[in-house]
């Protein structure tokens, strides 16, 4: 089956290209057809993730075009990391694909919604599966565009479609750096393919120097991607899209590129000293910073967008000191429970008829047990509970990040333990605990097709850490690492376990402690400046508007008079002028045969004239 | 000043101020007249150059032919008419004053100054010198002439005859 | 003998009145008599050099009868379109004949 992954980016295609010829005839059957290429794409992916466990790499390629001494190929390859990537973007994909057959059944697009979305399975499957940088790049793009597209599905409010445009332009800032690297990087190694390029860094043919470029660059794309800081600000925005798309590309699968892409690429940062610290700062400062703007806010989808940019921050950090494991393991274990949690949060949507400000809920452990509980176990696994999911990995990026033993890291990792603790119970307590206070009349259980994708995933969020962890000798690492030289992984021991968890106990119990009746907690009035700050998101959005936007729009307005006054105007004048010229000939040219005989006369004039000034009267 | 001067003072006064009439004159008629005195003074002014042939040819076909051509013109037409209405505008006759001014000038200017080896003795041109220029190297222009005039005679018939209804 | 320049001057002259003629006057049949003296402007010049031009020979005067034969058939075809042209428009003032206009 491994030599036939190429069929799993395919299925979804196919779904895509039927919906799109049937359009509106398959309305009532777009989730059906949606989801059956989706779930073959996930049985095929587990298929080829065991044989790719007992077995070996496979690649194929074939020659896609040749520019002078240099082949580039299009194909498909199957490492761990492709295999393990494969497997989890089809099972949330899959997840998701059921959940919004009922989250989407009253939308008249449906079949447009279920188009996109297996084109965005499509692409970012093409993405994982691609075998040179090239490749990549492409699916890189249309991951972007499919983003693009999903955000601003609602197009008609004002909002989504501003957060599409804004999540496209910021994103294409990190493309263009992405370009750049992949550019550099050919110029340097002569190669767009993976084991060539970096052979050709190892063997030390590229200057240190440059290499650190080439990644600073690449990571420039994943930051843009995965919504790092300072080019987070599109991810929060995107949650205007649909709930099962944030779950899908905003939590799952599209952001988690970015980390994928450093993981794909890791040769190039090791290589790169700078460029680890880079990575590792800008995550840990990204985990803070956004987790410490999840404390106010009051949206509950915008606080696990913030969520997500932090667990991403997370993933980087880990990356950034080496914990290459670790880094995908969180990847991997985030996907499952932060999908949970947009799921779940969409199925209190659904419920409370779109509204999302947590400050209209509260008391629903009682309406709706199923999504409670689910939402109860994402919390508890993304905060870092023993024996969750996200426990295991959480405590392997902070053994890398101790390993690493930068004091300023090590002080960021543990806050944002503490942090993503007492927002996600925060939230927990506010939606579920206390009192109900929300305008819509008893809301309640959405159906099976909404809890069975969470009970999948609750199931995961419990158990995909088992994968590597003490006990089976963290097989992970394993099977990531074997045939790679990517250095020694960290592994924690009992006392980081304990003091992890004891961080993500002490969060989780100020939560209790503050909101545990699901009500308001007081600090804005306790600390007024802060709680300003955090509720404006550190004024970045005004601080980019300020800097880049106006300045931009002055300049812009300048050149649009320009266009209009000076090239424009040179147009129009030389059109006025030919056709004033014309009228005058024109006029000129009056039929009368007396007055051409006279300017045939001035033309003789002119000519001896001419010819008299010339050569003189007698030559 | 010898009598050839004073017979070409004459005839070249006529000419010109035959001309001149013939623009200025009120009466198509009159006009057409004055044409006709002009083109014997021409004639006059030939027979002055010791070129008789041509000068009793112009006398047929000028003054004989084409003359009563054009006195049958205007009959056939609005003969009666004196003005049109508005005249022609100022600018365009100033125009035309000014360009053909210019030419005139220019021209006399070189003619004028121009210095010719003197010729005393005229040449005498014969109509049987005429004739064996005319049916010998201009045998091939002649017959085309004779085709022209041929071709000039049908097209007049065809352009001038009513149309057949 | 008259120089040969004062029949060149003189032919200038007539040839200058025709000139103005044809492009100032509105009678088409004055126009064709003013193209009629400009032919016999260029008449004399043809003749006057045949006989006392430096060069005399008979080959001026055999251009003459050329001119003075393309000269009648030209005026025998003029009128014929004059007549028609007044037969269909009613007029032989030059001006109203503006059917080239653009």
């Amino acid at each position: 089956m491994i030599q036939n992954a190429w069929l799993i980016p395919l299925l979804p295609l196919a779904a895509f290209v039927i919906l799109l010829l049937g359009g509106r005839q398959l309305k009532q059957a777009a989730p059906v057809i949606a989801i059956a290429s989706v779930a073959g794409a996930f049985v095929l992916s587990s298929v080829v993730l065991m044989e790719r466990i007992g077995g070996d790499t496979f690649a194929a390629t074939v020659r896609w075009l040749t520019i002078g001494p240099v082949d580039v190929t299009m194909g498909f390859e199957v490492t761990a990391l492709n295999s393990l990537m494969l497997f989890v973007v089809t099972a949330v994909s899959l997840l998701v694909h059921i959940f919004s057959k009922r989250y989407m059944a009253e939308d008249g697009r449906i079949h447009v919604f279920y188009g996109y979305l297996t084109f965005f399975t499509f692409s970012m499957l093409g993405l994982v599966l691609a075998p040179n940088l090239l490749q990549l790049f492409i699916f890189w793009e249309l991951v972007g565009l499919c983003s693009f597209l999903l955000v601003g599905f609602w197009y008609f409010k004002k909002e989504a479609a501003d957060a599409a445009k804004k999540a496209f332009l910021v994103t294409r800032i990190g493309d263009v750096g992405l370009l750049v690297g992949l550019v550099l990087l050919f110029n340097a190694t002569g190669s767009f393919e993976y084991g060539a390029a970096f052979a050709a860094v190892e063997a030390g043919e590229v200057s240190g120097t440059m290499v650190t470029v080439i990644a600073l660059c690449i990571f420039l794309g994943a930051v843009g991607k995965s919504a790092q800081f300072p080019l987070h600000v599109w991810l929060p925005d995107a949650m205007e899209g649909p709930t099962p798309v944030s779950a899908l590309i905003h939590a799952a699968t599209m952001v988690a590129a970015g980390v994928y892409l450093v993981a794909v690429t890791y040769p190039l940062f090791l290589a790169s000293g700078t460029a680890l610290t880079v990575v590792a700062y800008t995550g840990a400062i990204t985990a803070v910073f956004a987790a410490s703007i999840a404390l106010v806010n009051t949206d509950i989808k915008r606080v696990l967008a913030y969520s997500t940019v932090s667990q991403l921050g997370l993933m980087m950090l880990a990356l950034g000191t080496a914990g290459y494991v670790a880094g995908l393991f969180h990847l991997m274990t985030h996907a499952f429970f932060k999908a949970l949690l947009f799921l779940a949060a969409g199925s209190v949507i659904l419920a409370l008829h779109h509204r999302q400000d947590i400050t209209r809920m509260g008391g629903l452990w009682h309406r709706m047990r199923t999504t409670a509980v689910t939402f109860l176990i994402g919390t508890l696994a993304i905060a870092g509970i023993f024996p969750l999911a996200g426990f295991w990995s959480k405590e392997a990026v902070l053994a890398a990040v101790w390993a690493n033993g930068d004091v300023v890291l090590i002080t960021l990792a543990a806050l944002t333990t503490v942090l993503t603790a007492f927002y996600m119970f925060r939230l927990f307590f506010r939606v579920f605990a206390g009192t109900y206070r929300g305008d819509v009349e008893a809301p309640a259980e959405n159906g099976k097709t909404v809890t069975v994708p969470l009970i999948v995933l609750a199931v995961f969020a419990v158990t995909a850490g088992f994968v590597h962890f003490p006990l089976n000798g963290y097989w992970l690492e394993g099977f990531m690492t074997a045939g790679l030289n990517y250095g020694d992984q960290a592994h924690g021991g009992l006392g980081l376990a304990a003091v992890s968890l004891l961080l993500a106990a002490a969060g989780a119990g100020l939560a209790w402690r503050l909101y545990g009746k699901g009500e308001e907690s007081g600090m804005q009035e306790k600390v007024p400046a802060v709680h300003h700050l955090l509720e404006n998101k550190y004024y970045i959005d005004e601080i980019y508007a300020a800097v880049i936007v106006r300045p931009l729009m002055t300049l812009s307005r300048l050149f649009v008079e320009v266009d209009r006054w000076i090239i424009d105007g040179a147009v129009n004048f030389t059109g006025a002028i030919t056709f004033r010229t014309g009228r005058q000939a024109g006029k000129q040219h009056n039929g009368q045969l007396q007055t051409y005989g006279l300017v045939s006369v001035a033309g003789g004039i002119a000519l001896i004239a001419a010819v008299f000034a010339v050569r003189g009267y007698f030559g | 000043m010898s009598a050839e001067m004073i017979f070409f003072l004459i005839l070249g006064t006529i000419v010109i101020a035959c001309s001149v009439l013939v623009l200025i004159l009120n009466k198509i008629s009159h006009r057409i007249a004055s044409m006709a005195f002009a083109f014997m003074a021409i004639a006059g002014l030939y027979f002055l150059l010791r070129a008789e042939f041509i000068g009793i040819i112009q006398i047929m076909v000028y003054v004989g032919a084409v003359s009563i051509l054009f006195i049958f013109g205007m009959m056939l037409t609005d003969h009666r008419a004196k003005g049109f209405g508005p005249e022609r505008s100022r600018v365009h006759k100033l125009l035309s004053f000014t360009g053909v001014g210019i030419l005139l000038g220019t021209i006399l200017y070189g003619v004028l100054q121009a210095d010719f080896a003197p010729n005393d003795n005229p040449y005498v041109g014969s109509a049987e010198m005429i004739g064996l220029e005319l049916y010998g190297n201009y045998l091939i222009a002649f017959i085309g002439v004779g085709v022209l005039l041929l071709a000039a005679l049908t097209g007049a018939i065809v352009l001038a005859r009513k149309e057949a209804e | 003998m008259v120089s040969l320049n004062l029949f060149l001057a003189l032919a200038a002259i007539l040839f200058c009145i025709g000139l103005y003629g044809v492009l100032t006057r509105r009678h088409l049949v004055i126009i064709l008599v003013s193209i009629e003296l400009m032919l016999n402007a260029v008449n004399i010049n043809l003749v006057a050099f045949s006989s006392i031009g430096p060069f005399a020979n008979i080959t001026g005067q055999v251009f003459t009868i050329f001119v003075i034969t393309v000269a009648a058939a030209e005026a025998a075809v003029g009128l014929a379109i004059l007549i028609a042209l007044y037969r269909n428009r009613s007029s032989i003032d030059v001006i109203k004949q503006d059917l080239l206009r653009w």
